[in-house]
């Protein structure tokens, strides 16, 4: 859990400033490269919420990306909504499928519930590689990204649309870090302790996991959404089970739970992708490779490693906790350790 | 007289599928149930049967010793995996699902690595590359020949579980692992072998399929899905299960996109919701759900 960390803060600041920096000054192809981890980083937090706090392992989050982008697509090219009121619709349709989804998949757990989510986020995808009103596998161009011109703000200057994108990735950001502290988060991660004891206690767990996939739901949609806005083409890659996987994948490296992890993740994940593609295009090979390594040798991820190397130092030199909580960056009412794993 | 004929022809296509269908998923149900190991790669295994099946037959010019040699070269490769990795991940299914994830990126890239993303068919055996006149056409007697392949593996393992002693040390490790331990029985090692068994059916899938499905990379997901869903609706670990499994998804693959063309993808789906809002641990498991 991202309670009191010394080293939260300053890689937030170092890699969404950096980010922002990088989106004023650097040339267009490295631009796209800023836009694509903003996109990528609200993706992977949505999935962190829904495997670290929810403790639901889903393999198919990729789906709602997709029904994001489609509805999109639908409301804005064929029936001719403004984009803003499209983008909406669009997220809006991400928590309902959320419910729907998430009310069929939560009776199934364990194993059950990682093929059943692969199986519903490609059922999506077999029906957009075959819709042709979009296109089928071919995809379909010709989208228009969002008119903010009345507010001075021209997202067709790919500068302007990456710090946007990334404005929105800390945007989506906080709003996880308040979801995971409020009381529902703190339901939530006690459901993933445990779950029968959180039923004893009268708490309806299956409401809270329908809820919690509502709102990955949503935010997955709007990820979705940005996408399409990004590349103004919608395809049915965009809800493919690598894009799934990919978005596990990152979670499980940066450290699942900490919502700091993903973000760590989503900044890497991108950079070791286009550094290795521009040696070989045999990158996949390479990072499963390294995902195994990694999932083998670091269960918590790099964040969660990290960390722990950070708080080992202090307790030789100053036993007390009390005084490592005061150095906190952000003094939280968070109970101390309550998540344990 | 026309539309016995089709749905004849449909019928047929329907079984192939499921024997197909069946000699993939029992692997991955078995292991799943028997050694508490997912292994999403399963169906990468299945590709590499069927792109060894390709260079072998290629090299050789021999359907029949591609048929021999590919599922001996996957169930290396399983094995390796197995003693190397899978062994030391019993139990954790999250750790499993995500390891073997992580494989299904490596294959998928080691198959373009090699093989390059070219497609391509492996002639059927002269033997049975002719047609069967039957529902007033040739039917191709290979599809006949995955068929009763698909027969026979099922009959053959049903009497494998029940008839023999490894199938009997199979059953009692399943029912309580310790206490069968405790007997002296070696547990471990009948657990590897039916892991191999899973394996080298993976690859015979993979050669059996080149003929009629395209070899390709991506392959190894098309099958993972529908294969998953037999698993899922027949219950894991269930022989009969898988049998089940297969002959539904089997023929739902085969006369959806006939009967209801415009929700052809999503039938399977449909049915495994289905089956799951019903019976959540799927029709036939092998231990009553507590």
């Amino acid at each position: 859990m991202p309670a009191r960390d010394p080293l939260r803060l300053p890689i937030l600041v170092l890699l969404f400033g950096g980010a922002v920096a990088a989106a004023l000054f650097v040339d267009p192809y490295r631009l796209t490269i800023v836009i694509e981890i903003a996109i990528l980083v609200i993706f992977v937090l949505s999935i962190d919420f829904l495997v670290g706090y929810a403790g639901l392992v889903t393999f198919g989050h990729a789906g709602f990306m997709g029904v994001g982008a489609y509805a999109l697509a639908y409301t804005s090219h064929f029936l001719g909504w403004p984009t803003g009121v499209s983008i909406l619709a669009a997220v809006a349709l991400g928590a309902i499928a959320g419910i729907v989804i998430g009310a069929l998949v939560t009776r199934v757990t364990g194993v059950f519930f990682i093929m059943v989510t692969l199986a519903v986020s490609m059922m999506f995808w077999a029906w957009a590689s075959k819709a042709r009103k979009f296109g089928a596998d071919d995809g379909l161009g010709g989208m228009k990204r969002m008119d903010l011109k009345f507010a001075g703000i021209d997202l067709n200057n790919d500068r302007v649309f990456a710090i946007v994108c990334v404005v929105l990735a800390v945007l989506v950001y906080s709003l996880f870090v308040w979801l995971a502290r409020s009381p529902f988060g703190q339901t939530l991660k006690a459901i993933k302790q445990n779950e029968n004891r959180a039923r004893a206690q009268g708490c309806p767990v299956q409401h809270y996991k329908v809820a919690a996939f509502a709102i990955a739901g949503a935010v997955a949609a709007f990820a979705g959404a940005l996408h399409l806005q990004n590349t103004r083409f919608v395809h049915p890659e965009v809800a493919h089970w690598l894009r799934s996987g990919e978005g596990l994948i990152v979670v499980i490296v940066g450290g699942a739970g900490t919502l700091t992890g993903p973000v760590i993740g989503g900044f890497l994940f991108v950079l070791f992708h286009r550094t290795v593609e521009s040696f070989t295009e045999h990158w996949q090979i390479w990072m499963g490779l390294l995902f195994v390594a990694i999932v083998l040798a670091a269960p918590d991820g790099i964040y969660g490693r990290l960390t722990s190397l950070v708080r080992r130092k202090p307790r030789v030199d100053a036993p007390a906790p009390a005084a490592a909580s005061a150095t906190g960056p952000i003094g939280e009412a968070a109970p101390r350790e309550s998540a344990g794993a | 007289m026309e539309l016995v004929n089709f749905y004849g022809v449909q019928l047929l296509n329907a079984l192939w599928l499921s024997a197909l269908l069946f000699m993939l998923a029992v692997g991955l149900s078995v292991v799943f149930g028997l050694l508490d190991i997912l292994n999403l790669a399963h169906c990468t295994l299945y590709m590499i049967g069927a792109y060894v099946g390709y260079t072998i037959a290629a090299w050789l010019d021999s359907y029949w010793l591609a048929l021999l040699i590919a599922p001996i070269a996957v169930t290396a490769v399983g094995a390796a995996l197995y003693v190397a990795l899978l062994r030391h991940l019993r139990g954790n299914h999250l750790i499993q699902a995500l390891v073997t994830f992580g494989l299904l990126f490596v294959g998928y890239d080691a198959a373009r690595m090699i093989w390059g993303v070219d497609q391509f068919k492996v002639a059927e055996p002269a033997l049975l590359s002719w047609g069967l006149a039957i529902f007033d056409q040739k039917y191709q007697v290979y599809r006949l020949f995955v068929l009763a392949v698909g027969l026979v593996t099922a009959i053959g393992l049903y009497l494998g579980l029940e008839r023999t002693r490894l199938g009997a040390i199979v059953r009692a490790g399943v029912d309580d692992r310790e206490t069968a331990s405790l007997l002296g029985i070696n547990i471990d090692r009948a657990f590897f072998i039916v892991f191999c068994i899973g394996t080298a059916l993976a690859g015979f899938a993979g050669v059996l399929a080149a003929p009629i499905r395209t070899v390709e990379p991506g392959m190894d997901v098309e099958i993972l899905i529908p294969a998953l869903v037999v698993v899922v609706i027949g219950g894991p670990g269930s022989l009969k299960g898988a049998v089940l499994g297969a002959v539904i998804i089997g023929t739902a693959e085969t006369f959806g996109p006939v009967i209801v063309p415009e929700f052809a993808s999503f039938i399977m789906y449909a049915v495994m919701a289905g089956v799951l809002l019903v019976r959540p641990q799927g029709l036939l498991p092998v231990k009553p759900a507590h």
